[in-house]
């Protein structure tokens, strides 16, 4: 019987810990020389706060080719950074350099007075004032919402709320179909007890939520990703990629214990939002009242929020113009994959454009403004409602063959947060 | 009895004799173990009496108690004399029938009346009392100290299985017996407190039989997802496959485990079990809180659940704010 391990001779052996001895000694120094992990550089001004949330305006040098603007709409479990996490692999300065006019709510990090915030304060109260915060902003009277996961589904919620503030509405590898049991999250959350995790905790820790997230790829996640470190150690560029990522994916807000309990309940056991029950406030949630054009975006390898989950939208929605659109890679690949820079952001930047109507008037856009809370201001609109383009054709080639490489050199544990 | 020393020293010198008594019997029960060589009593009470001579200050007597109560003599001699049943407990040969001997009624009668020379119906009728409360406590203990000699269990060798089937049949048997005093209604002024702590007690139990359970179930898909990697390691070999550097053995070693822990995630089993786990740890977590919070009361400081009424209040002022501001610059609008 022959030994598997018999060309793992002690010479070959001591030649690779020889090597990596020598690259941990030179990644040794480079980490003592990193002073601050440096994420979300895209220069940006703040134009609404109100409690613990920011929207912010991202500046642009590029032509603006979209009247209508932008407001990217993250998810509550994660910070929004991630759309900008680095100069070359920065899915926000990929959009603006195609021409569209960017905001971003940045929801903070919630803190015990934040406990009691439900989906409806979320929606109908913060949602609602940043679009109105953005209108006025931009002088526009509508929005085009980018939901991204969690935030997708809250924008499509919202989009059935509201659908006279907005003008088309893209969402990013976000459920709607909870029924499905294709993902883990789906089904851990069957049988979750929130109401023991939420009385216990009030704000429930970011912490616990990663606890959960690693949970997925256990082996993956908490051993390999650190030992692939080793192999990029002494590669500066490299290596701050994967500080990054790192940085990420622990920068994890509490999460408001009402608003979770809701959104576990309602969506994720009981699946209410795709069968009309959803309750907000005194709105029940219809997506048959979303009429606006719709882009759907999911991930072929997408293990936090599986297809199953997101390609149902386009089946309950009233719009005629609705675009399902592939995207070959996982759920963090969406974001910071290189073929997502190439393809998905110009892809979509493009969609919008082609959505887009040309405005009358547009008053250029304010500076930073004092950071206090504007609630609700009434938004009187200088310009107009603008019109959508007839009849636009769906994005053509919205299906990428190969698959996206989400983090190419360091793979830092894409994978492991919504 | 003529004069009060002899009835000292007669009542040292019983219990020099029941000391002897008592070590006498834990060497018939356990002739193998160490044997104790000396009274602990005896250098107490020899320095106590030397000490008591007629006319005999009080400085040396203070001097002499201090000695002899400082001296650990008494607790090693107390130590040599319980190191038999020690010694039982860790050779796993204790049998709980055998304390019946220290419980029997006539021979602890008869020890007692030598040691305080009286012997009087509402003794006798103490030591009744006290002999059945020693039988229930027995009736008690012994369901859980006889789930403990379940003979699959060896520690030793490492069982995984046996030892958390142990602990489920310890966990259940103490629950049926003296765990249950744990269930009784607390009385006077910290009852509530009681009750708190036997709440928590009864968490903590319900959080470590699930835990248990859950690390079992962890624990045989470690062991599957080696006996895989094993398995795999045998095929390349009899196929005479090699690995070329240790990253291809890394590498099939976290797709394995990865492999087989995502098969179990996706059980149902997995998530009830995890799912029991956690909300037994939260719960836990809960009833902890309370203790710290009834145990806080008396300082000047706000307590978790004072903020969060608090938080409430806030929560309720701040949408009310909201509302009325809004209402304001409908009506200024208006007045435009």
């Amino acid at each position: 019987m022959n030994n598997p391990f018999a060309n793992m001779d002690a010479k070959s052996a001591m030649k690779y810990f020889g090597e990596m001895n020598s690259k941990m000694m030179k990644g040794a120094t480079l980490l003592t020389d990193v002073e601050e992990i440096d994420v979300g550089t895209a220069p940006k001004t703040l134009v609404y706060t109100e409690d613990k949330l920011a929207v912010y305006h991202y500046a642009s040098d590029a032509k603006n080719a979209c009247g209508i603007p932008v407001l990217v709409v993250y998810a509550l479990v994660n910070r929004p950074y991630m759309l900008d996490i680095q100069p070359d692999r920065s899915f926000i300065r990929n959009l603006l350099s195609q021409g569209l006019d960017v905001y971003i709510i940045d929801w903070g990090y919630p803190s015990g007075a934040d406990r009691y915030l439900s989906m409806d304060d979320y929606i109908n109260g913060y949602l609602n004032n940043c679009v109105d915060a953005v209108c006025r902003d931009a002088a526009s009277d509508k929005v085009s919402l980018m939901g991204v996961c969690q935030g997708g589904t809250f924008s499509a919620i919202y989009s059935a709320l509201h659908p006279e503030k907005v003008h088309s509405l893209v969402t990013l590898v976000a459920p709607f179909d909870f029924s499905t049991d294709e993902g883990l999250l789906f089904n851990w959350s069957k049988s979750m007890d929130v109401d023991a995790l939420v009385d216990a905790y009030g704000v429930v820790p970011g912490n616990l939520m990663n606890d959960g997230f690693l949970m997925m790829m256990p082996f993956n996640l908490n051993i390999k990703k650190y030992v692939d470190m080793l192999d990029v150690m002494e590669d500066e560029d490299k290596l701050l990629n994967f500080l990054r990522m790192e940085k990420w994916i622990f920068d994890s807000p509490g999460q408001a214990g009402e608003c979770l309990r809701q959104f576990v309940k309602d969506c994720y056991q009981a699946n209410k939002l795709v069968q009309g029950t959803l309750q907000l406030g005194d709105k029940t949630v219809d997506l048959g009242k979303i009429t606006m054009p719709i882009l759907n975006i999911y991930g072929s390898g997408d293990h936090i929020v599986p297809p199953a989950a997101t390609k149902p939208l386009n089946d309950l929605v009233s719009s005629t113009d609705k675009t399902l659109y592939e995207f070959k890679g996982g759920h963090i690949g969406v974001f910071v994959g290189a073929r997502s820079q190439k393809e998905l952001a110009p892809a979509i930047s493009q969609w919008l454009i082609e959505r887009d109507a040309p405005k009358a008037a547009k008053k250029p856009a304010k500076p930073v403004k004092a950071p206090v809370a504007k609630p609700v201001e009434a938004a009187k609109p200088a310009v107009k409602a603008a019109k959508p383009v007839e009849a636009a054709k769906p994005v053509e080639a919205a299906k990428p063959v190969e698959v996206a490489k989400p983090v190419e050199a360091a793979k830092p544990a894409t994978d492991s947060k919504p | 009895m003529e004069n009060p020393s002899d009835y000292f020293n007669g009542w040292i010198k019983t219990q020099q004799q029941a000391y002897a008594a008592l070590q006498s019997q834990m060497q018939s029960l356990y002739p193998n173990t160490t044997a104790v060589s000396d009274n602990p009593l005896s250098s107490w009470s020899k320095a106590v009496f030397e000490a008591f001579p007629v006319g005999a200050d009080a400085n040396l007597a203070k001097d002499v108690f201090s000695k002899s109560l400082y001296s650990n003599e008494a607790m090693q001699k107390l130590f040599e004399m319980w190191q038999p049943l020690l010694s039982a407990m860790r050779e796993k040969t204790l049998e709980p029938a055998d304390f019946s001997q220290y419980t029997d009624t006539a021979q602890s009668k008869q020890l007692f009346d030598k040691m305080f020379s009286f012997d009087t119906e509402l003794w006798t009728q103490i030591q009744k009392q006290a002999a059945q409360f020693s039988d229930l406590a027995r009736q008690n203990s012994q369901p859980w100290a006889e789930s403990l000699k379940n003979p699959s269990l060896n520690f030793a060798d490492y069982q995984p299985d046996a030892m958390v089937k142990q602990m489920e049949a310890l966990n259940a048997k103490f629950g049926d017996s003296a765990g249950k005093l744990f269930g009784m209604p607390a009385l006077g002024k910290d009852r509530e407190k009681i009750e708190q702590m036997n709440r928590f007690a009864k968490a903590m139990s319900s959080y470590a039989s699930r835990n248990l359970d859950y690390q079992k179930m962890m624990q045989q898909t470690g062991s599957d997802a080696m006996q895989s990697v094993v398995k795999t390691l045998a095929e390349k070999s009899a196929s005479g496959e090699k690995f070329e550097k240790f990253d291809d053995f890394f590498a099939l070693w976290i797709d394995t485990n990865e492999k087989t822990f995502n098969k179990l995630f996706y059980t149902e089993e997995f998530s009830q079990k995890r799912n029991a786990m956690t909300a037994a740890g939260f719960n836990t977590r809960k009833l902890y809180q309370e203790i710290i919070e009834s145990q806080l009361v008396e300082l000047p400081i706000a307590r978790r659940s004072e903020m969060d009424e608090v938080y409430k209040l806030v929560y309720d002022l701040r949408k009310q704010v909201k509302i009325l501001n809004a209402q304001v610059q409908e009506l200024k609008k208006e007045q435009l």
